[in-house]
C-alpha cells in the first residue's frame, strides 16, 4: 500500500514533464533532451520567487512555469527552428547542447549549492499502514489536475484538436487552413509550462541544484517511451509504471540504483514494444 | 456557367525542376473536369500548383476572378478552392468527427451548419463519426477526405486520384459522388488513373503528357479519340 502511494507520488513528479516531452515530440518530431534542464530552470525560477522574493509556493510556481516556457521558446528560436530541416538526430544532439547551456547558466547564476523551497514543516498523516506527507498530496493533486486539464483541452477544445491535427500531419493541417505556426507556438508554451511545473514538483521532493535535470530526464524519457512517444495519455500511464518500477526496485535493492530503473524500462520497452503501450507507428517519408 | 478557376501558361514544379510546362485550363461551376495521362505526366503537380502545394514558376492562376498565382495553400483554401491530396489526406489519429472539425477550421461560427450540410451530402459519414480515422477502410477514408474538403463550402474541389487503391465498385461510387457534387454547382477537377470510369462521369477531359496538354475536349471526344485511347485508356493504374 505504501509502495503504491510512493509510486503514485513519483509518477506525479514525472507525469507533467513526460506529457510535455511527448507533446513536443509529436509536434516537432525529435526527442528534446533539454526537457530535464528546463525542469531545473523552472525549479530555480520558482525557488527565486519563493525564497529570496518571499512569495508563497502556489504563487511562485506559475512563475517557474512561465520561465521554463520562455526558456523553451528561446531555445526554439535560437537553436531548434533554424535546424528544423536537419532532422531528428541533429535536433536531439542540439537539445543536449541546450541542456548543457541551461545547466551551466544556472551554475553561473546560482552556484552549485543545494537549495530547497520554503515549505512549512508538517507532520505526515498516518492512515493505518500508510504515511502521507501533506506536500506529497499537494504534488499528486496538482500533477493530476494539470495533466487532466491538458488531456481535456487536447480532446475537447478547438485549439487542442488543432494541436493534435498539426502533430498528426502538419502539411494537411496547413492545407485545411489551420495556422500551423501559431499551433507550434501554443505547443511550445503549453509544453514549456508543463515541463516547468514538473520542475517545481520535483523541487518539492528533491534537492534543487543545477544538475537536477540529468536525474529527471531519464524517468521522463522512460515514461514517454513506455507509453508510446507522442501519446499524452500513454505518457501518464508510462509515468505510473515507471514510478511503480522505481518503488518496487527500492524494496529489494539499494535506492541508489533507482536511477538505473528508468534505463532498464527504456531498454525493455524498446525491445518488447517499440511503439509503446498506447503509441502507433509513426509514418515518415 | 460561371468561370471559377482559370490557369494560363501555368508552369510549375519543385525546387529547380519544372514539371508542368505552360498549361491552359479553365473550370466552371457545375462542371467536372478530369485530368488523365501516363504516370509522371505532371497531373498531380498541376493540381498541387493550383492548390498552392507546389511551386508556381510562371503563368497566372485566377480563382473566381481573383489572382492567386503563387499563393499559399491556406490562402487558396480560404479563397474557395479545397484540395484533397492523394495520400495522407486525413488525420489518422483523430476521430472522423474531429477530422470534420479541422476540415471546417476556416468555417468559424458556421461549423455546426457546415457539418450538417456535409453529412447531408455524405450520409455514410454519420455512421462512423466516432471512429478513429486511421482505422477506416479505403473507401470510407476517401469519403472522409472529400467531406473534410467540403466543410469550408468550397466553390472548387481539386481531388488527386481519389480512387487509388479502391475496389472497382468503390471507384464507381466515389466518382458518382464527385459527379453529384458537380451537379450541385461545384467545379470539380480530378486527377484520375481510372480513365474510363472518370470519362464516363466527367463533362470535359484533358490529357497531359510530359507536362503539356496533349489533348482537351469533352469527355466523349477524348474517349473516342483512337490514338489517345490506345495510349492511355487501356492502362489501368
Amino acid at each position: 500500500m505504501q509502495t503504491i502511494l510512493n509510486a503514485i507520488s513519483s509518477a506525479a513528479i514525472i507525469a507533467p514533464a513526460a506529457v510535455g516531452f511527448t507533446l513536443l515530440f509529436a509536434l516537432f518530431r525529435f526527442a528534446n533532451f533539454a526537457v530535464g534542464a528546463l525542469m531545473t530552470l523552472g525549479a530555480f525560477a520558482c525557488w527565486t520567487l519563493n525564497v529570496p522574493v518571499g512569495l508563497p509556493l502556489w504563487l511562485a510556481a506559475p512563475g517557474g512555469m512561465a520561465v521554463a516556457a520562455a526558456g523553451l521558446w528561446l531555445a526554439d528560436r535560437l537553436a531548434y527552428a533554424p535546424l528544423r530541416a536537419a532532422g531528428g538526430a541533429t535536433l536531439l544532439l542540439v537539445s543536449i547542447a541546450v541542456a548543457l547551456v541551461v545547466e551551466n547558466a544556472l551554475r553561473l547564476g546560482y552556484g552549485g549549492q543545494i537549495r530547497g523551497f520554503d515549505l512549512p514543516l508538517s507532520r505526515p498523516w498516518v492512515l493505518g499502514p500508510v504515511r502521507l506527507a501533506p506536500e506529497q498530496l499537494g504534488v499528486i493533486a496538482v500533477s493530476a489536475a494539470s495533466v487532466a486539464g491538458v488531456m481535456l483541452w487536447l480532446s475537447l477544445s478547438r485549439w487542442g484538436r488543432a494541436v493534435r491535427a498539426a502533430a498528426d500531419d502538419p502539411t494537411l493541417a496547413a492545407v485545411r487552413g489551420v495556422p500551423v505556426g501559431k499551433i507550434h507556438a501554443a505547443g511550445i508554451a503549453g509544453a514549456g509550462a508543463l515541463v516547468g511545473l514538473g520542475g517545481v514538483l520535483a523541487g518539492v521532493d528533491l534537492a534543487i541544484e543545477p544538475g537536477l535535470g540529468w536525474a529527471l530526464i531519464i524517468p521522463v524519457l522512460a515514461a514517454a517511451i513506455l507509453g508510446g512517444v507522442g501519446s499524452p495519455m500513454g505518457a501518464v500511464l508510462g509515468a505510473l509504471l515507471v514510478g511503480l518500477a522505481e518503488e518496487v526496485t527500492a524494496l529489494v535493492m539499494s535506492p541508489s540504483y533507482k536511477a538505473a530503473v528508468g534505463f532498464v524500462v527504456i531498454v525493455l520497452a524498446l525491445l518488447l514494444r517499440p511503439y509503446g503501450l498506447l503509441g502507433r507507428e509513426l509514418v515518415r517519408k | 456557367m460561371s468561370l471559377l478557376l482559370q490557369a494560363s501558361g501555368l508552369r510549375a514544379g519543385y525546387g529547380a525542376a519544372e514539371i508542368v510546362h505552360g498549361v491552359e485550363l479553365s473550370l466552371s461551376a457545375g462542371e467536372m473536369l478530369t485530368l488523365i495521362g501516363p504516370n509522371g505526366a505532371g497531373k498531380s503537380t498541376l493540381l498541387k500548383a493550383l492548390a498552392g502545394a507546389a511551386q508556381v514558376m510562371g503563368g497566372r492562376v485566377t480563382l473566381m476572378g481573383q489572382d492567386v498565382t503563387g499563393a499559399s495553400a491556406a490562402r487558396i483554401a480560404a479563397s474557395g478552392a479545397a484540395y484533397v491530396p492523394q495520400e495522407r489526406n486525413i488525420f489518422r489519429s483523430l476521430t472522423v468527427e474531429e477530422n470534420l472539425g479541422i476540415g471546417g477550421w476556416l468555417a468559424g461560427p458556421a461549423l455546426a451548419e457546415r457539418r450538417a450540410q456535409v453529412l447531408r451530402l455524405l450520409p455514410e459519414l454519420a455512421g462512423f463519426s466516432r471512429r478513429i480515422a486511421g482505422r477506416l477502410s479505403g473507401g470510407e477514408r476517401q469519403t472522409l477526405a472529400v467531406g473534410m474538403a467540403l466543410m469550408v463550402e468550397p466553390k472548387v474541389l481539386l481531388v488527386d486520384e481519389p480512387t487509388a487503391g479502391l475496389s472497382p465498385a468503390l471507384v464507381g461510387r466515389l466518382l458518382e459522388l464527385l459527379r453529384r457534387l458537380a451537379d450541385e454547382g461545384l467545379g470539380v477537377l480530378i486527377v484520375e488513373q481510372n480513365a474510363r470510369a472518370a470519362l464516363a462521369r466527367a463533362d470535359r477531359a484533358m490529357v497531359l503528357v510530359d507536362g503539356q496538354v496533349a489533348a482537351a475536349g469533352t469527355a466523349a471526344e477524348i474517349e473516342a479519340a483512337p490514338d489517345l485511347g490506345a495510349l492511355f485508356l487501356g492502362r489501368a493504374a
